[in-house]
């Protein structure tokens, strides 16, 4: 009459859990200690388990990319020595330098992961003001070119206004030898 | 108050208090990742810069954010196990910190649910959690002590791709938003497979309430952004706030629906869990959460006359670490279920 733990087989299985992976719901039915090591996998999981479809998906696409992934693969980051397949193995990078370290591979896998390859949210404070002003610049441009698309032409004609504004500052910066 | 920075309370007020959304949704997070320019990673870095990570947030952290009487700033090594892991229960710190790796630090404002935490898998992770819907409150409070700490450190940036984070699945704004929401009738009805379905196409993770594993217990699930490279922060906040509702409207939805077709299926479900939980003598963690999840059904529907509770207060003075610290000692598993019945049954007042 005892059910079974469905991971381990051995013992008897007292946890009833409604289990999510990927976009599956499915119930199964635990022991108590395999179901507390299920709350363990980290967050990092999350793009693990994304990982090798993603890195697959590429070899699928361009031939190059295969060789590029697989000599990748050997690249070590020069910083602190993490390679590239220690990132595919624990999904964690080990310092700032890596993301430039691992180039292309690792901006295919933020590019598939985030869908984006541009950060446009906040900003640290210390920041050089030019720097800012660029940054708006490709955000507004980007708002230009949804609004000549969505055929919003006065929205269009504003922002317009507006970049032209942040281009004359970034001039201006720039004759002043201004530092950025 | 010493006495209570010394052994914190089960239930920050998050968990106590009823937000906007209540009873479908329980609380919301907000959460930034960053790291200090010039050192490694948490992840792969040597004792000594794990030393050196702490040593600069906690002095930018106790000048510009810990000021006042709220905050209490410990060192993991300092805490219990048996702390830790209540820590975690209440979402305050995540699991991998109760192994107690060294140069792990937390700073915590117990009360509102603010918190620092020093090299976990980020050096720096800045959190504040809140009653309810209240998402732009919670990122609007984690983006504040994220500038003063910011003011004091340099953090790791790249113009393109903005805070650089150990797991490019936060680049960018480091940003993870999450609600805690209620769904039992999703669940019962079998919607829950096509609303999750339909989250996953809008870059939404759904997870269980103890968040980084997959499991789902007590029908209680946990909804975060995944994409945070790409868009604001604000844009990212007021994303999750309709998600939220648009689930929220679900669970309504299919709630009607069991009154209308199956009145006397949802009546019985919930009599029986009562019932259970009135008369069992041990239950393990999951059982019980099941069994509240239903009187909860039950009391948000006005099936049973009974005094309404929070279920995440419910839930997480329920858990192992609770009660293992209610008891003392060496309590072993089973005083544990034992007391977790008992421990239902009171705050449920049966």
């Amino acid at each position: 009459m005892n059910i079974f733990c469905e991971e381990c087989k051995k013992n008897i299985a007292t946890v009833f859990l409604t289990k999510i992976s990927g976009n599956e719901v499915s119930k199964v039915q635990l022991c108590e200690e395999c179901a507390a090591r299920m709350e363990e996998t980290t967050e990092a999981a999350n793009l693990l388990a994304f990982l090798p479809q993603i890195l697959s998906g590429l070899q699928g696409v361009e031939e190059h990319l295969v060789e590029d992934v697989l000599s990748c693969e050997l690249i070590s980051c020069d910083s602190c020595g993490t390679s590239f397949n220690d990132f595919q193995k624990m999904g964690f990078l080990g310092c700032a330098r890596c993301y430039e370290s691992f180039g292309e591979a690792l901006m295919k896998v933020i590019i598939e992961f985030q869908e984006s390859e541009e950060h446009c949210g906040k900003m640290p404070g210390k920041v050089s003001e030019g720097a800012r002003l660029r940054k708006r610049l490709v955000d507004l441009e980007r708002d230009l070119e949804h609004q000549i698309a969505e055929e919003e032409y006065e929205a269009a004609a504003a922002v317009r206004d507006q970049i032209r504004e942040i281009e004359g500052r970034l001039n201006e910066e720039a004759s002043d030898g201004g530092q950025e | 108050m010493a006495g209570r920075s010394k052994k914190p309370p089960a239930g920050a007020s998050w968990l106590r208090t009823q937000g906007p959304g209540y009873p479908l949704v329980l609380s919301c997070r907000a959460r930034l990742a960053r790291n200090l320019e010039g050192l490694p990673f948490p992840t792969s870095a040597k004792e000594e810069e794990t030393e050196r990570a702490r040593g600069m947030v906690l002095e930018a952290v106790s000048r510009k954010v810990a000021v006042d009487r709220d905050w209490d700033i410990r060192f993991a090594e300092e805490l219990s196990r048996d702390e830790l892991a209540s820590m975690a229960e209440e979402h305050l710190t995540s699991q991998s910190f109760a192994d107690r790796p060294p140069g792990r630090a937390v700073a915590l404002s117990w009360r509102d649910g603010r918190s620092v935490t020093v090299n976990e898998e980020d050096h720096v992770r800045v959190q504040a959690v809140m009653p309810g819907a209240q998402f732009m409150k919670a990122w609007r409070a984690a983006d504040k002590i994220d500038s003063s700490i910011e003011s004091e450190v340099q953090y790791s940036f790249d113009q393109k791709l903005g805070y650089l984070t150990t797991s490019p699945s936060n680049v960018g704004t480091g940003l993870r938003v999450s609600a805690m929401l209620h769904l039992p009738a999703l669940v019962i009805t079998g919607e829950i497979a096509r609303t999750i379905s339909a989250l996953g196409q809008a870059g939404v993770y759904v997870r269980g309430l103890y968040g980084e594993g997959s499991g789902v217990a007590g029908n209680l699930f946990q909804v975060s952004n995944r994409q945070t490279l790409g868009r604001t922060e604000e844009s990212i906040v007021g994303n999750m706030d309709m998600i939220a509702r648009q689930v929220s409207d679900n669970e309504k939805t299919a709630r009607k629906m069991m009154l209308r077709e199956s009145p006397l299926d949802l009546a019985d479900r919930v009599y029986r869990s009562l019932g259970i939980l009135e008369r069992a003598r041990r239950m393990s963690f999951f059982e019980a959460l099941e069994l509240v999840s239903m009187v909860k059904l039950g009391i948000d529907l006005e099936i049973i006359p009974l005094e309404d509770f929070n279920i995440l207060e419910v839930g997480v003075g329920a858990g192992p670490s609770h009660l293992k610290a209610v008891l003392g000692g060496e309590a072993e598993p089973e005083d544990i279920d034992s007391e977790r019945a008992v421990h239902v049954r009171r705050m449920l007042d049966l």
